[in-house]
């Protein structure tokens, strides 16, 4: 454990890629800028980040898996850089996707593989194996190859995976990407049961409901450096705070963006066309009067108006400042 | 039961029975806090059988035999026109290993660059062993497996060449002949490492094959080669034991010369598996500080 | 016409960068000039280890296996990576003339050939002394022409094979292993049972072989000339069985979907 009982703790994470080869060297992409934090024990965290955003550079630094270019991290009260076995020892990891299985092997002889090289017995394998399957829904599906396997259960595999050495801390890379609606669903549902087995999770997702649901604190990162943190009622009511102006014109008006964007009181906007009409979606802080915008546009070029609390998504798009 | 199963082509089937089965009751398990050799043994075992399971199958024994053959009849034949004792049976043990090294040099080769291909590079970073004898397992699997694909190209020379002649030092001969296998692993155990460190491509093996042919004199003792070519071959471990093995057939040299070439075949052994050891710590460091462990 | 033949080298070009993965500096020096010099070291030695009288005659053989060394793993491994990569489907799905293409693929290999059989020949003279004194420089130019042709359109052949099947690897290893085997490259033709003899006086190499022989012993062109007739006629066989294969996979790639979910 660490000098503050955190089970991660984060100091100005930052991580520098180089670009060309061994003889040449290119230019350098900062893939993580600066990034602390603490993850207090039994907790899910969540990093929360579009993608790019560098939540995955970060979970490979903590678990060992890269080496950071400056600050420093510790796991379970070991340093990533300087100890790494004892850090593997106490961590799980679970990286998204297709590959990190052998997809010739079935579910079962994959986690054989993995408890084997972590050290467990072939009896203990077995054991640990078995118990697994069943415990992430595959324990009818143990004698298929993992390639005939469907995202989804890849996925539960890839849990089962990381939970073979009944880690203390388990990693989560973008645990739900590519699933669908039922598959993400009961993910979840399984990751929040390993928080009530007393496990540390530290869970990347670019979802917002999915870090609503299930973390207990989170960091938003975009670029590679923190642009929020706290609880996920305190970052709602971070992003909820803005109201969005809808408005329709009665005819296309140029330069009206950037004029809009020009008002102190205005945080983003988009414009589109719906039908004949020319829309403007105004985003501004909820204690501000949506009158002002009518009133920029001037009252006259005003087809319909309406006013609304932003989504989630709305809000953390604002607050990274890009919008899809 | 193995036997039948190997006689049966159900290779992968072969060590499945090695993991006991039980039922799935809560297992009280808890991960191992040090390291222990038995721990060791665990990894190098499950990466054996996995290495295994991905590569047995009678596809496989189809091509490599397809492939390396016409090789072996080929050697054979021209071994046939000769009036020397015991050319032919030397040429069939070389045959088989010529199977061994041109299959294994190049799967191991590639074994690192595959895996970091697959995901699963990372994942044995991860674990509780040194990569090395991880990586180890899985290209003892692919020995084995291809040892007895192996038989299939000594049994044609021998069946081209039409001679089995007796061996004159049989204990010579079969201690030649372990060493040769040690030395065949590690020889092409080097090129795990070497291929991802300098980033290996695909044909990259094509000219690695011929060479460790010629230089390990799996035909010929290397004494045969241009003067160049035998100062390198002095320098892999396998040339001194074929060297070994071959005379221990034919009895060209007593027993004091055959034990003599022992030692800097087992010397040999130690450096390569020193030289291995250390190109996979720093694969592995290279690939923590570039980030290079995954593809994408 | 001139846009024909503009058109057809563009294909040939582009696909050849487009789907020879070996064309890199060292994998394509490794299989060009490397390997197929240390094979025919391999069986020189191994004649001079078994004292065989005349060991020449193994490294004319390989002389000739170098170009089946190069042609058959880089053809097939272009038709397997047009599959794989999806293009192969793009080119049925186009009104583009099936002939020009399927050949287009062979032809940006076809100088790897010659240049392959020379580097061999000359590594071979320099280190471990191939007797050219006698050589006839025509007779073996046209020697070589005349056998990377058959060898080609034989590799044609099998990389329709090895895109249908999607294994490039099985198929050049039947390549390999047929070739060296049958065609006389170290084992006679007329010592092979009767049976194998008639198969190898229908592959290629077989007859070409021979004349490069010739070539070796200084014969003029001319003395070698039914040879060399007799191995265009085989690379012009295959040529069109390949074609015909190649139009048979189009077709029942449209009909049937035989190439469905092959690629990655």
């Amino acid at each position: 454990m660490t000098r503050n009982d955190s089970m991660i703790e984060c100091r100005n994470l930052r991580r520098v890629f180089q670009r060309g080869g061994p003889l040449r060297r290119g230019s350098e992409i900062v893939a993580v800028g600066d990034i602390s934090f603490d993850v207090r024990p039994g907790t899910i965290f969540g990093l929360l980040g579009p993608n790019g955003a560098g939540k995955t550079t970060t979970v490979r630094m903590l678990s060992t898996l890269l080496l950071p270019t400056e600050g420093s991290a510790r796991v379970a009260g070991f340093d990533v850089a300087s100890q790494p076995r004892e850090v593997r020892r106490r961590t799980g990891l679970a990286l998204g996707g297709d590959r990190g299985l052998f997809g010739r092997l079935t579910g079962e002889q994959n986690l054989q593989y993995f408890a084997a090289i972590n050290h467990l017995s072939p009896r203990e394998a077995n054991h640990r194996a078995g118990e697994l399957l069943d415990l992430v829904g595959l324990g009818e599906r143990r004698r298929s190859k993992v390639f005939e396997y469907s995202r989804g259960m890849k996925q539960r595999l890839h849990l089962a995976r990381a939970l073979l050495t009944k880690p203390d801390v388990l990693f989560l890379d973008e645990p739900t990407a590519g699933l669908d609606p039922l598959g993400a669903f009961e993910f979840r549902q399984l990751v929040s049961e390993l928080k009530e087995r007393g496990r540390t999770i530290l869970l990347t997702t670019h979802f917002m409901l999915e870090a609503d649901e299930l973390c207990d604190e989170l960091i938003v990162i975009d670029r590679g450096v923190v642009v929020a943190r706290g609880s996920p009622a305190a970052i709602k009511r971070q992003f909820g705070s803005a109201t969005v102006v809808e408005v329709s014109l009665r005819e296309p008006r140029e330069g009206l963006q950037a004029s809009l964007m020009a008002l102190p009181q205005v945080q983003h906007v988009e414009t589109g066309v719906e039908g004949m009409l020319q829309t403007v979606r105004v985003h501004i802080p909820s204690d501000q009067d949506a009158g002002s915008i009518v009133a920029h546009i001037g009252p006259e070029h005003v087809d319909h108006m309406t006013t609304r609390t932003s989504s989630l998504e709305e809000a953390y798009l604002t607050l990274i400042g890009r919008d899809q | 039961m193995r036997l039948v199963l190997l006689i049966l082509g159900r290779w992968g089937a072969v060590f499945d029975g090695w993991i006991p089965r039980s039922p799935s009751e809560e297992s009280r398990f808890r991960a191992p806090a040090g390291r222990s050799v038995a721990g060791h043994l665990y990894a190098l075992r499950g990466a054996f059988l996995q290495q295994w399971r991905v590569t047995a199958s009678r596809y496989q024994v189809l091509m490599v035999a397809i492939s390396q053959v016409p090789t072996a009849a080929a050697a054979a034949w021209i071994a046939r026109a000769s009036a020397e004792q015991g050319i032919s049976l030397s040429i069939a043990v070389g045959a088989a290993f010529v199977v061994i090294w041109n299959v294994t040099v190049f799967r191991t080769g590639f074994s690192l660059l595959d895996e970091r291909w697959a995901g699963t590079l990372e994942l044995n970073l991860l674990s509780r062993s040194p990569l090395t004898l991880v990586m180890l397992g899985k290209s003892l699997a692919f020995v084995v497996f291809f040892a007895l694909v192996g038989l299939l190209s000594f049994a044609a020379a021998l069946l081209v060449a039409r001679e089995i002649a007796g061996i004159e030092h049989a204990t010579a001969f079969a201690l030649s002949l372990t060493l040769v296998v040690l030395a065949v692993v590690a020889l092409q155990f080097l090129f795990a490492p070497l291929s991802f460190l300098v980033g290996a491509q695909g044909g990259f093996f094509n000219a690695i094959m011929p060479l460790g042919v010629v230089l390990s004199g799996f035909f010929y003792p290397v004494s045969l080669l241009p003067n160049w070519f035998e100062w390198l071959a002095r320098l892999l471990p396998t040339s001194w034991a074929m060297e070994a093995l071959v005379w221990s057939i034919n009895g060209k040299e007593d027993l004091g010369r055959v034990a003599l070439n022992w030692a800097p075949a087992v010397g040999l052994l130690i450096c390569f598996a020193l030289l291995e050891f250390g190109l996979f710590v720093r694969a592995e460091r290279r690939a923590r500080l570039s980030g290079g462990l995954t593809e994408g | 016409m001139v846009a024909r033949v503009q058109n057809f080298y563009l294909q040939a070009y582009l696909s050849y960068r487009g789907l020879f993965h070996w064309l890199t500096p060292f994998p394509y020096f490794s299989n060009v000039v490397l390997a197929p010099f240390l094979t025919l070291l391999n069986f020189i030695l191994i004649g001079r280890f078994a004292s065989v009288g005349d060991v020449d005659r193994f490294g004319i053989g390989m002389v000739v296996y170098a170009i089946v060394w190069i042609y058959v793993g880089g053809v097939t491994q272009s038709f397997s990576n047009d599959r794989s990569g999806g293009t192969l489907h793009l080119l049925f799905a186009s009104p583009a003339s099936r002939a020009s293409a399927y050949f287009a693929r062979g032809a940006g290999h076809f100088y790897n050939g010659p240049l392959t059989a020379v580097s061999t020949t000359l590594l071979a003279v320099l280190v471990i002394d191939l007797n050219a004194g006698d050589l006839n420089y025509l007779t073996y130019a046209v020697a070589i022409v005349a056998v990377s042709l058959g060898i080609l359109t034989f590799s044609l052949l099998l990389g329709n094979f090895a895109a249908l099947y999607h294994d490039w690897f099985l198929f050049s290893s039947i390549g390999y292993g047929g070739l060296l085997g049958l065609t006389g490259v170290i084992i006679p033709v007329d010592r092979l049972p009767r049976a194998l003899e008639v198969i190898a006086n229908g592959l290629p190499i077989t007859h070409g072989l021979s004349a490069l022989r010739g070539a070796f012993a200084g014969e003029p062109l001319a003395s070698v000339a039914s040879d060399l007739l007799l191995e265009l006629a085989v690379a012009g066989a295959y040529a069109l069985v390949g074609l015909a294969v190649f139009t048979f996979i189009d077709r029942a790639a449209r009909q049937r979907g035989i190439l469905a979910g092959g690629e990655e």
